[in-house]
Order: structure tokens, then C-alpha cells, then sequence
């Protein structure tokens, strides 16, 4: 038998080989022998040049969660569950949300994803259609036909309904107009000034969605089980004005294409009709740009840009997070919330910080950014008795 | 834990790129996995054949054949090869 050869570094292709030859005969080494102390030698030196010749380097931390995740038999429900949101989820897999500190420590603890392999800088996308959920959609779609069906005649309302609604495809290149109306006696009565989605801040567009529609990247222009759940409010509470469930979309369907149409159960099932196909028509961010500059503020304004001139004196790219926060809750119900009425400002206050606590839940600013900002006064530029 | 047998995994991807991340992803995340994890962490992509080989069917069709000696931390990859469609499902 000869002897072993000398531990030396490894520094050619041939030396390589022969090290992994010898480590394949002693790989079954008994721990504690000479064969096993040489064997562990062996492999640090194979490892050290492959290494240098072949770096294997870590892919970016979305990949690797994905990898960790179908390594361990996870599904995005699971991240949804880990994370505290279906939206959260969807939006880190698909590159539209930076993974936090936070979400890295839960990865780590939870599942054992090592956080530094998480934690490197990657792009983050704007943004781009969300294609996730359309299975579940779809099955939502049978679900909510199926019930009609069950019902008897709602099918045939909601053919009825779709058949006359007006087409969406020229929302493809629609830009909202530059507006100002006067009144009769000649003061400004309604104003908008378009603003592309380019020019809003993350932190702005962030509290649209915390506020308004958490799982805006991740449906298909509607949330059917958001719907149950409001109609199971409104059962619950008669007597109380009727919870909506309208996503972003629904909403931009509503203002953009059923304008003026009261509350009903057709023009709600049109709004989920008009969602669908806006969907399938235009991207995320069209969808988000055309409902910022779209919906109505109270008072005069109408979409964002005016919305920041009139309440703040000030372009929706230099708006604080506070200011951003109240911007968002004002859709819901724009004047009931206006600042510039004295009586609305303690529950403007109130649906602000609201706002704010969402956007800290979804990552868009830390808790403690969501606490400075509730410590500033909500005060509007123009002040009304 | 320590991976060695990594030169086959660049000339792999090379010719099919899809395995490029999937296979760094591994590498990573082996490296980082104590012997006795490794199995937990691999649950869903790993099987063990009758010698104690292990084989990680891993996403983007590429299969790992890889022996661990546990109680030195060692993970020799000893192949790469396409994963049998059988083996993707799991």
C-alpha cells in the first residue's frame, strides 16, 4: 500500500480530481480515526479551490426564499400566514416589496431561511400585472356564479347586466384631463391636474393601498371574499351605512366608467364586471395612476395633485408620510374626513392614524416612522370654520 | 456544514440556465444547514435511495446525487443530472 499523499493546498484541475478520489475511499470514515482526520482535511482543501476556480454564490434573497420555500414543502399561503398578509406575500415573491427586517427575522426564526442570505440588497420592481391569484379568482368566479345559480335568477341578471356596460378598451391610452371648473360665481369649483404615477411617491402610493386595497397586487380587480364579508356586515348592521369591499380597481370602474350610477346590486356586480376586464386590459400601475388622478378628495379636488394643492399646498412628491396617510383616507369618504371643516379634524385624526398603522402592518414605512407621524398635528393649508 | 463537489454545478447551468438560481439557492442554503437539519430543510425535494445516496430533485429539472458523511459536515455532490419527470412532482 503506498502512502498517503501530503496535505498540501490543492492548486490544479489534476490535484482536484485526485482529492476527490481519495475522499471517495475514505468517505465512510469513522469519526475519530486517521482515516476520518484526513478525510476532513481533504474536503477543506477541495472546498477551498472549488471555491476560488467555481464560486457558487448566493442568488438574490427572493430566490432563495423561493428555493427555501418549495425546498421545505411552503406555500405562499404559508408566507401570507408568516407575514401577516396575503398581499405582503405576493408582493415579496413578485419583486414589488423589499423584504424588511422584520419579515427577515420571522424567516429566519420560523423557518430557518438564514437571514443573511436574505438580507442583501435586490431590485425591487414598480410593479407589474399580478397574475398569482387567478386560479383562486377563477374559482371565486364559479363559486360566486354557482351561488347565483343556486339562487336562480342572478346569472341571468349578470349577463344582463355585462351586455350593456361600456367598453374598456379605450382606457388603454386615456389620460385624465387637466380640469377647472368655475361656478356661477366665478370661484373654482373643481380641479384636477394629472400627475403620472412616476412622479407619486412610494410612501404615497403605499398608504392607497394599506388603506384602501391590501391585496390590490394579488387579485384580479375584485376580492370575492371581502365582498362576503361586507354583505355579512351589512346583514349583521342593517340600520348602519353599507360596508362597500370595493377595491382599487372596482372603485376606479365605478368613478371611471359608471359615473353618477347609485348604490345597487347591479352597479355592483357592473363594477365587478368593468374590474375584470380592466384587469386584463391594463397593469397595476396603469390601473393605480388612473385611480390617483381620478378620485375625488372633497372639496375641489379631484385625483392626487390636487388633492396635496388643495389640502397642503404642495406636490404629491413632497408629501410626509402623515400627509400621505390622510390623503388615503379620504376616499372612503372625502367629506366627512375634510380637514379644512373644523367639526371633521378629531375623526380625520382618528382615520389618518388608522391609515398609518395599516402602512406600518404592510411594510411600507416601520412602526416607529408610523409613530412619529401620528404625533404631528393634522393641520390642512386652508382652514374652514 | 461543508459542500464539496461544486465544479460540476457552473458548467451545469451553463447549459441550462433555468437551474442557475435553483442550484445556488442549494449550495447557499446546504452550506448553511448543520447535518442534522438537513433533511428538515430539504424535506420536500429529497429522497434517500437504498445506499444512503441522497438526491435532491430540485426546481428547474436538475437533480443533485449527493452523499453526507453527518458526523464531519461534509455534502459531496457526486452528480448532476436532469431530474425524471417522476422525481419533480415531489
Amino acid at each position: 500500500m503506498t502512502a498517503p499523499a501530503a496535505i498540501k493546498p490543492i492548486r490544479t484541475d489534476a490535484e482536484h480530481r485526485a482529492a476527490l478520489a481519495e475522499i471517495e475511499t475514505l468517505f465512510d470514515a469513522a469519526p475519530g480515526t486517521e482515516a476520518a482526520d484526513r478525510l476532513e482535511v481533504l474536503t477543506i482543501l477541495v472546498a477551498a479551490y472549488e471555491q476560488k476556480q467555481h464560486p457558487i454564490e448566493a442568488p438574490d434573497p427572493v430566490a432563495v426564499l423561493d428555493f427555501a420555500m418549495r425546498a421545505q414543502g411552503r406555500t405562499q399561503a404559508d408566507l401570507a400566514a408568516l407575514l401577516g398578509s396575503r398581499s405582503r406575500a405576493s408582493e415579496v415573491l413578485n419583486r414589488r416589496r423589499a423584504l424588511t427586517r422584520d419579515m427577515i427575522d420571522k424567516l429566519a426564526t420560523a423557518w430557518g431561511v438564514p437571514a443573511d442570505l436574505l438580507s442583501a440588497a435586490y431590485p425591487v420592481r414598480a410593479g407589474m400585472p399580478g397574475a398569482l391569484k387567478r386560479g383562486l379568482a377563477a374559482t371565486a368566479v364559479v363559486a360566486v356564479l354557482g351561488t347565483a345559480a343556486l339562487a336562480g335568477t342572478i346569472g341571468g341578471m349578470v349577463w344582463a347586466y355585462g351586455d350593456s356596460l361600456p367598453s374598456t378598451a379605450e382606457l388603454a391610452d386615456y389620460v385624465p384631463a387637466d380640469m377647472r371648473r368655475y361656478d356661477e360665481s366665478g370661484r373654482l369649483a373643481a380641479y384636477r391636474r394629472f400627475v403620472p404615477l412616476s412622479a407619486i411617491p412610494a410612501h404615497v402610493v403605499g398608504a392607497f393601498l394599506a388603506a384602501e386595497d391590501q391585496d390590490f397586487y394579488a387579485h384580479d380587480g375584485y376580492d370575492v371574499w371581502a365582498m362576503v364579508r361586507a354583505a355579512g356586515q351589512n346583514l349583521m348592521h342593517p340600520g348602519s351605512k353599507p360596508a362597500g369591499a370595493s377595491t382599487i380597481t372596482q372603485q376606479l370602474a365605478k368613478n371611471l366608467l359608471l359615473p353618477g350610477k347609485p348604490p345597487s346590486f347591479e352597479r355592483k356586480t357592473q363594477e365587478v364586471l368593468l374590474a375584470r376586464r380592466i384587469e386584463a386590459a391594463l397593469s397595476k400601475e396603469r390601473i393605480l395612476e388612473l385611480y390617483l388622478n381620478e378620485i375625488y378628495f372633497g372639496g375641489r379636488a379631484y385625483g392626487i395633485a390636487a388633492a396635496a394643492e388643495q389640502y397642503f399646498h404642495k406636490r404629491p412628491a413632497d408629501l410626509t408620510v402623515a400627509e400621505a396617510a390622510y390623503l388615503a383616507a379620504l376616499p372612503k369618504a372625502p367629506n366627512h374626513y375634510r380637514i379644512d371643516v373644523a367639526e371633521n379634524r378629531d375623526r380625520a385624526k382618528t382615520r389618518r392614524d388608522w391609515v398609518l398603522g395599516r402602512m406600518a402592518d404592510d411594510g411600507f414605512i416601520t412602526v416607529s416612522a408610523a409613530t412619529f407621524a401620528r404625533a404631528e398635528p393634522l393641520t390642512s393649508a386652508v382652514q374652514r370654520p | 456544514m461543508i459542500v464539496i463537489g461544486t465544479d460540476q454545478l457552473q458548467a451545469w447551468w451553463s447549459r441550462h440556465p433555468q437551474a442557475e438560481n435553483p442550484l445556488r439557492a442549494f449550495v447557499a442554503l446546504a452550506r448553511r444547514c448543520g447535518a442534522d437539519t438537513l433533511r428538515e430543510h430539504f424535506a420536500a425535494l429529497l429522497r434517500e435511495d437504498d445506499t444512503g445516496r441522497l438526491v435532491f430533485a430540485l426546481p428547474g429539472g436538475v437533480a443533485i446525487e449527493a452523499r453526507l458523511h453527518a458526523p464531519l459536515g461534509i455534502l459531496r455532490i457526486e452528480a448532476v443530472t436532469v431530474t425524471p419527470a417522476t422525481r419533480t412532482k415531489g
